[in-house]
């Protein structure tokens, strides 16, 4: 890598980086931070078993974030949502806590059943996965696999969790196990 | 066995420089455990501060920053928040008790909280511990406050004595609220926390110092004396901070997201944890640059004993002479320099151990008297040995140099070396 790719590489860091603190708000309006490649992932444990909650630019699930118009672009989104409502393929816990999968939700302006509609140049696809857990204090590890499943899409993920000890969080960047440990 | 003995024997012959070498081993490998410990001791200290709350909820910012004024009193806040707010968000069916917090004031240099007695109901750190009294009750009235440990120490304040609070973080005889004396109604234990070191009275009580003030400062002229305050409204309009703690700790970031899209103001909630894991994230980098200096303090160490084996080398021909002469093997000459290097690397690292132990039962009563803080006593976990181990193969590899020259000048030495 020669010195001015460096330097301009660099600049791309810094000025995604900024991208984070675009979400400053003003009386009434919100303006959520919309950064490509990045999701934040929370796991939350509680009696019942886990909930998992994805936040991500809808670009990094379907490829695409204006309203699927074309038949392939609406074949695309379709496929997007087949993949994330497989969400046993997605996440595995560590089978001591026996968890399966009880619902899938997607929420997207893309799909007509977000809040806002999709006229916007960016636009958000929220998903929230319920397992079922038989000992949900057994449960220790998660494994993320949204990676593999969206190769062009995701560059990194904030995966946060709280559970009965603790909360923690990392920064994932493959797939990799989450060890919910404080 | 008897090479282990004539290494030892041999050790204690030059036992002068090899005594140095030791130290030199002992004091970095000590260094290398030192860093260590500190670095998990910090982490754990920072995640006792906090537990059992699942929102810290404040004006928008980031999460860090957050964290460090609202729970550690590091840095301020960059703006408050309304009271209505702060109600709105306390009344959510999911939401089982708040705790909430005015900062801003200060008395001879620590933070004054104002708070409500929740406070002392609600507020867990280490692990779920509440707070406890050393002396003394939480504030009922007003003019009521509660000390920190290390304030009242350092201070030498006792229950029933009167302080004055300060406005601001400045001590000018301008800025003082000595009109409003506070009582001391109770005195906390230690913690090993920044409650330690802060002053809690009422949220009524920060607003009635405050009711004869306009922008800030005292009106000439214009002075409502302690008793005529109490008439006033105490209300707090603003807040700077509150705590929250969910009946349903799975429900976090429901209500996180939720206080998030507030709309009438904007707040930011965030999990403690999280935002502690984040903080250590930005600081990790911090930690490897201590690793990596501390790995190369080991290194100059071994370094060291090398040097010392090496220059010894050419004294010591005559003695491998008479040991090949008696009947030793090459190879024993090769294993009784590698005996050598690992027996001083194994006592380097005891007596480093050794040295961290000792140091850190010395340290104890100073720092918490300085600090505030407890020093656990060191005991040496899985990570430790695998550290210890590291050094220890390091001074075998590194023996292996002298142990070949000496091997191959074994071979061709006869006894009529010339030293």
């Amino acid at each position: 890598m020669n010195y001015p790719s460096i330097l301009l590489s660099l600049c791309l860091t810094l000025s995604t980086s900024n991208l984070y603190a675009d979400d400053h708000t003003h009386e009434h309006e919100e303006h959520g931070a919309h950064e490509h490649g990045a999701a934040t992932l929370a796991l939350a444990v509680g009696e019942e078993g886990l909930e998992i909650m994805l936040e991500s630019p809808a670009a990094n699930i379907v490829g695409f974030e204006h309203a699927a118009t074309t038949d392939a672009d609406k074949q695309k989104l379709a496929d997007a949502v087949k993949k994330l409502k497989a969400g046993a393929e997605l996440f595995s816990m560590n089978t001591e806590a026996g968890c399966t999968l009880k619902s899938a939700e997607v929420v997207s302006a893309l799909l007509g059943n977000a809040a806002e509609t999709a006229n916007e140049a960016h636009n958000d696809m929220d998903v929230t996965w319920s397992f079922a857990c038989t000992q949900p204090a057994e449960l220790k590890e998660v494994a993320v696999k949204l990676f593999a499943a969206f190769p062009d899409g995701f560059q990194h993920i904030k995966a946060e969790w709280v559970t009965d000890k603790g909360a923690s969080a990392v920064e994932l960047d493959k797939d990799d196990t989450l060890k919910l440990t404080p | 066995m008897i090479l282990l003995h004539l290494t030892l024997r041999s050790l204690w012959n030059r036992r002068a420089s090899l005594l140095l070498t030791l130290f030199s081993i002992a004091i970095s490998v000590s260094l290398l455990l030192g860093v260590e410990y500190i670095r998990k001791e910090a982490k754990s200290s920072f995640l006792s501060t906090i537990s059992g709350t699942d929102l810290v909820v404040g004006a928008r910012s980031g999460p860090v920053q957050l964290l460090l004024y609202s729970v550690f009193r590091i840095g301020n806040a960059t703006n408050n928040i309304s009271w209505q707010s702060y109600q709105d968000v306390a009344s959510k069916p999911l939401v089982e008790w708040t705790i909430p917090i005015s900062l801003g004031d200060s008395h001879q240099g620590y933070r004054v909280l104002g708070t409500n007695q929740d406070y002392f109901r609600y507020y867990r750190h280490g692990d779920k511990r509440l707070l406890e009294f050393a002396e003394g009750k939480p504030f009922a009235g007003v003019f009521d406050a509660v000390l920190g440990a290390e304030v009242a120490r350092k201070l030498g304040y006792q229950l029933n004595d009167n302080i004055v609070i300060a406005h601001g973080a400045a001590a000018t005889r301008f800025t003082l609220h000595d009109d409003k004396p506070f009582h001391v109604v109770g005195i906390l234990k230690p913690t090993g926390t920044p409650i330690d070191r802060t002053v809690h009275v009422s949220l009524e009580g920060i607003e009635a110092i405050h009711v004869d003030w306009v922008g800030g400062t005292k009106v000439p002229g214009y002075q409502i004396s302690a008793v005529d305050a109490l008439q006033k409204n105490l209300q707090p309009k603003v807040i700077t901070a509150f705590m929250v703690g969910l009946k349903n700790r799975a429900a976090a970031f429901r209500v996180q997201r939720e206080i998030n899209d507030y709309q009438r103001e904007p707040l930011l909630a965030t999990v403690p944890g999280i935002a502690l894991a984040e903080l250590w994230q930005a600081i990790g980098m911090f930690e490897t640059v201590l690793r990596i200096i501390t790995g190369f303090v080991v290194v100059a160490g071994l370094l060291g004993m090398l040097t010392t084996l090496l220059s010894t080398l050419n004294e010591r021909r005559r003695e491998m002479a008479i040991l090949r002469a008696v009947g030793a093997h090459p190879r024993h000459v090769f294993l009784l320099f590698v005996l050598e290097a690992s027996v001083i690397a194994v006592l380097g690292c005891l007596l480093g151990a050794g040295l961290v132990f000792i140091g850190l039962l010395a340290a104890r009563p100073w720092v918490m008297a300085e600090y505030g803080f407890y020093l656990r006593t060191w005991i040496p976990d899985l990570n430790d040995g695998l550290l210890l181990a590291v050094v220890a193969v390091l001074a075998l590899l590194f023996s292996l140099i002298p142990g070949a020259i000496a091997y191959r000048r074994s071979l061709q030495d006869g006894l009529t070396v010339r030293v």
